[in-house]
């Protein structure tokens, strides 16, 4: 009797505390010993690829901008994010080629064949941990970071991941959005002639550049092979294993192109007048050429001298100093 | 006595326990869900991309490497004339498998028919209602009258003398023109029950009846009416619905 009496009291507890718990989504969470306070930071913007585990704060970002310039983040060699990324140029370099840190918010897919598909953070924590190699322990030994990572993520310890997270904040940041293109659209400014007619050239397909660099990014955000070579490098196959991703590469933004040079994937042209060219007359055909590039059995668009030069000057349009000069984006040191 | 109350208050723990996380009792479902399925075929075969040949009616040998376009405004008719919308503005990417189908819940009853408009209509057809991609990348730009491109349909053929040559097939609502074409299919669709229905496009028609096309003329077509409106015309029997 006492048995059944010991047995039947414990399955009520069993029962009840079961009860208590079995909807409760929020089993393993931990309190934390202190709340910390950050301050929610808006992106005036549409809609963007954000990250909800990881919101936009005052804190965050300005960790990221260090972290961005601050060569403690290289274990290896001392290098920095910003040696391959400066702000006058557009937040890429002539020597390094790099795909330039402009409206990144928007992009899933990332360097030139797309190797680091997702999120933001999914790239900025392959930079940290493959490519510069960081030294955690370095940074945790570091009283300035300690307290920077504590008031933007209350983290004790300083990880790949909370590094990546600060990194993705500041480069959502880097918005470019006023340059004289998107003036003249606001009906601010007006173009020159020969901007208009650049501008005619590059939304037409007797110019075809909207195509891949279409508004407002002014870049598709996809791969293309657009016929640079007839024995074109693996590009996207090299993540795909699929033929015909051979010889294809992202597009790049044209925001700030006249900054950025050198372009295409290998740094092959060193001015925006070779680009022209090229695309003019210089197209070379491939089995996975892009259908888009139009007349390659011709060469290209075969553009006329006065043609390429209204063309350049509307390529200008898009330098957007408003960007290349805002300290909300300069180095913090 | 005592124990018994006990054992009694266990069993209430106990039911109450497998009870607390089921969903409330199942009223009957008045709704049945409908799946629309996109299929794509030349000379009624499967569409394949970049490797089979396919020859239209010109005779002449094309492979195809990019089919995307809108599909908008698909409504289920009902036999007192009332219409049920299905989808405002659906995006289809053949090549990347986007958009292949669409899962809609709706009222479980006989429909009589379905309506759809192959491209944005221009009432919905604005400049900047797509801000990410795929569907942004389908701008139509502002100078030849902005919106979306109805279609891409895109890749390469053999000129007579061999040689390779790409084709861009881009329809679109040329300086706002609404070229977007309106399908309607008198077709009972039963949904009484949960039932499938495939939209069916026939990429050879675009090329053909009334008017034959040479694909050597389907290059640089975005800006030219001539073309947009033979491609409207030969539309007409692009679209079938299957059940």
């Amino acid at each position: 009797m006492k048995k059944a009496h010991i047995l039947s009291t414990f399955l009520l507890f069993v029962f009840a505390s079961i009860y208590f718990s079995a909807c409760n989504d929020d089993k393993g969470k931990e309190v934390p010993d202190a709340p910390y306070i950050t301050t929610p930071f808006f992106l005036n913007i549409p809609e963007a690829l954000l990250n909800a585990d990881n919101p936009l704060t005052v804190e965050g970002i300005a960790l990221g901008k260090r972290l961005y310039y601050d060569t403690l983040l290289d274990g290896v060699s001392g290098r920095a994010c910003v040696q391959c990324h400066v702000q006058k140029e557009g937040f890429s370099t002539y020597a390094s080629n790099s795909l330039p840190h402009i409206n990144l918010a928007w992009s899933s897919a990332f360097l030139w064949n797309g190797q680091v598909e997702g999120k933001m953070e999914d790239i900025m924590l392959f930079e940290v941990k493959d490519f510069f190699e960081a030294d955690m322990a370095k940074l945790n030994a570091n009283a300035t970071y300690k307290d920077l990572f504590k008031k933007a993520f209350n983290a004790d310890k300083i990880t790949y991941e909370n590094t990546s997270f600060a990194l993705a904040q500041f480069v959502r940041t880097l918005i470019s959005a006023d340059s004289k293109y998107d003036k003249f659209l606001l009906r601010k400014v007006s173009l020159t002639p020969s901007e208009i007619n650049g501008m005619d050239l590059y939304y037409s397909e007797e110019g075809d550049c909207f195509h891949c660099h279409g508004t407002p990014l002014l870049t598709d955000g996809d791969f293309h092979n657009n016929g640079l070579d007839e024995n074109p490098e693996e590009g996207r196959m090299a993540v795909t294993s699929n033929p015909q991703d051979r010889g294809r590469f992202k597009s790049p933004t044209l925001r700030n192109i006249a900054l950025t040079a050198p372009y295409m994937h290998d740094g092959r042209f060193k001015t925006l007048e070779e680009v022209i060219d090229f695309y003019s007359e210089g197209l070379k055909y491939s089995t996975t050429i892009d259908p888009l590039m139009k007349q390659t059995h011709a060469g290209g668009v075969q553009l006329t001298t006065q043609e390429k030069a209204d063309l350049l000057a509307f390529l200008h349009c898009f330098t957007d100093s408003t960007f290349l000069n805002n300290p909300a984006y300069a180095s913090p040191f | 006595m005592k124990q018994l109350k006990l054992f009694f208050l266990t069993l209430l723990a106990g039911s109450v326990f497998f009870q607390s996380c089921k969903d409330e009792v199942q009223e009957p479902n008045p709704n049945s869900q409908l799946n629309v399925l996109f299929n794509h075929q030349v000379n009624n075969m499967l569409l394949d991309f970049d490797t089979t040949q396919y020859t239209n009616v010109l005779n002449q040998k094309f492979e195809v490497s990019t089919l995307r376009y809108f599909v908008s405004a698909i409504y289920l008719r009902k036999a007192n004339g009332d219409s049920v919308l299905v989808k405002d503005i659906h995006y289809v990417d053949a090549r990347d498998n986007i958009g292949m189908d669409i899962v809609k819940e709706v009222a479980a009853e006989q429909y009589v028919g379905l309506s759809l408009v192959f491209g944005i209509p221009a009432r919905l057809n604005q400049t900047g209602m797509f801000t990410m991609k795929p569907e942004s990348n389908m701008e139509w730009p502002v100078p030849m009258g902005g919106g979306y491109h109805y279609m891409k349909f895109e890749g390469k053929f053999a000129k007579t003398d061999s040689s390779i040559q790409n084709f861009q097939m881009h329809t679109g609502p040329l300086m706002a023109k609404d070229n977007s074409l309106y399908f309607t299919f008198d077709t009972p669709i039963d949904l009484k029950n949960d039932a499938t229905i495939t939209i069916n496009e026939h990429l050879d028609k675009w090329m053909t009846s009334p008017n034959d096309l040479s694909l050597k003329d389907i290059t640089k077509i975005m800006g030219n009416a001539e073309v947009q409106q033979k491609l409207m015309d030969n539309g007409h029997d692009v679209i079938t619905l299957t059940q």
